[in-house]
């Protein structure tokens, strides 16, 4: 009875904190600020895998969300200088279509949710969550294996990378010679021999 | 106060507080999708509402079908795939601040027909904005 007692207090801590830090993901100014709240919320959501027995997705989700994502999401950050601004706060107009079809989506799905018979395992089993089960699962060949879409996704992943590369490099303009820099606006209309230049690249003063 | 502890536990979440709760989550993603501005920002939302997602195919495993894995198995294709969409969306978005100066979702136009002459922010290749006055002008002039 004590132990129902803490994981019922241990889910509702939880499901406020990763509410409220979803929220702080969604309605801060300094995007930087939201990217450590998100890395909040997938932290709290590992901690909500933990109480439905998915101890190896736990791990994933520390592993791959709060360790690589949010890490790639600051680096987008820092790339495009979102960082240094206060993004405007978003038009009357669009804040109130975007509450109402989220408010609608949530009612609906919610309502959904409340009034469909689920067919719930009364068993008490609690599901595999060792890495075995899962990998061998993901290795099956027969029926309700997994390998085909895992070569997708294996696939997927490569293209992503290269494709990642490709778009974020840099290329010259054409009938240009290569710039030193290229990451600053401006750099790319015109070329000026560096001998030539009075300004740093970009047009910030020196 | 004895009874504290039971009348906890009689609360015990059930399958339907764990799915509301993956709803609000998703809802807060897509209040966010519609209302950003900045394209990273739209990126967080999107992301929310992948890890909202994936939680809900372990609940389903943990509830409804406790002798297997699909539900882990499927979450790990989700956080897989959140992976390969975060990075080629911050490819994008780095090449397209190096093109325009901004990652301002409400400036990305240049698809659209031209109501008015084009000026261009200063960094679009030389030709580009020719291109689309050119355009503006043949479709304009007659």
């Amino acid at each position: 009875m004590i132990a129902a007692a803490v994981y019922t207090v241990m889910f509702w801590a939880l499901a406020v904190a990763t509410v409220l830090l979803a929220l702080v993901v969604v309605n801060t100014r300094k995007l930087l600020r939201g990217a450590v709240a998100l890395m909040g919320a997938l932290g709290t959501t590992a901690g909500l895998y933990v109480m439905l027995d998915a101890q190896f997705l736990a791990g994933v989700q520390v592993l791959v969300y709060v360790g690589g994502v949010v890490v790639l999401i600051v680096f987008a950050i820092m790339l495009t200088r979102s960082g240094e601004l206060l993004e405007d706060h978003p038009a009357p107009v669009r804040m109130f279509v975007g509450a109402v079809v989220s408010i609608a989506f949530l009612a609906l799905s919610g309502g959904a949710v409340w009034v469909s018979p689920f067919a719930v395992d009364g068993s008490g089993k609690t599901p595999p969550n060792d890495a075995l089960s899962i990998g061998k699962a993901l290795l099956d060949t027969g029926p309700g294996g997994y390998v085909a879409p895992f070569e997708v996704i294996s696939l997927l992943l490569l293209a992503a990378m290269i494709g990642g590369i490709v778009i974020a490099r840099k290329t010259p303009p054409p009938h240009q010679p290569f710039t030193s820099g290229g990451d600053l606006p401006g750099e790319t209309d015109v070329y000026t021999p560096l001998s030539q230049r009075d300004t740093e690249p970009g047009g910030r003063a020196s | 106060m004895n009874n504290l502890p039971a009348l906890v536990a009689s609360h015990t979440p059930g399958v339907r507080e764990w799915l509301l709760l993956t709803s609000v989550i998703f809802s807060i993603g897509l209040y966010g999708l519609l209302t950003r501005r900045n394209a990273v920002g739209i990126l967080l939302a999107v992301e929310l509402m992948l890890n909202s997602a994936a939680l809900n195919f372990v609940i389903f495993n943990r509830f409804c079908m406790p002798a297997r894995v699909d539900g882990s198995v499927m979450a790990i294709f989700v956080v897989a795939i959140a992976a390969a969409e975060v990075v080629v969306g911050m490819a994008i978005f780095v090449a397209l601040y190096r093109y325009r100066g901004t990652v301002d979702v409400n400036r990305m136009d240049t698809m659209k027909d031209p109501a008015t002459p084009f000026e261009g922010p200063i960094a679009f290749h030389e030709g580009v904005i020719e291109g689309i006055n050119k355009q503006y002008k043949s479709r304009h002039d007659h």
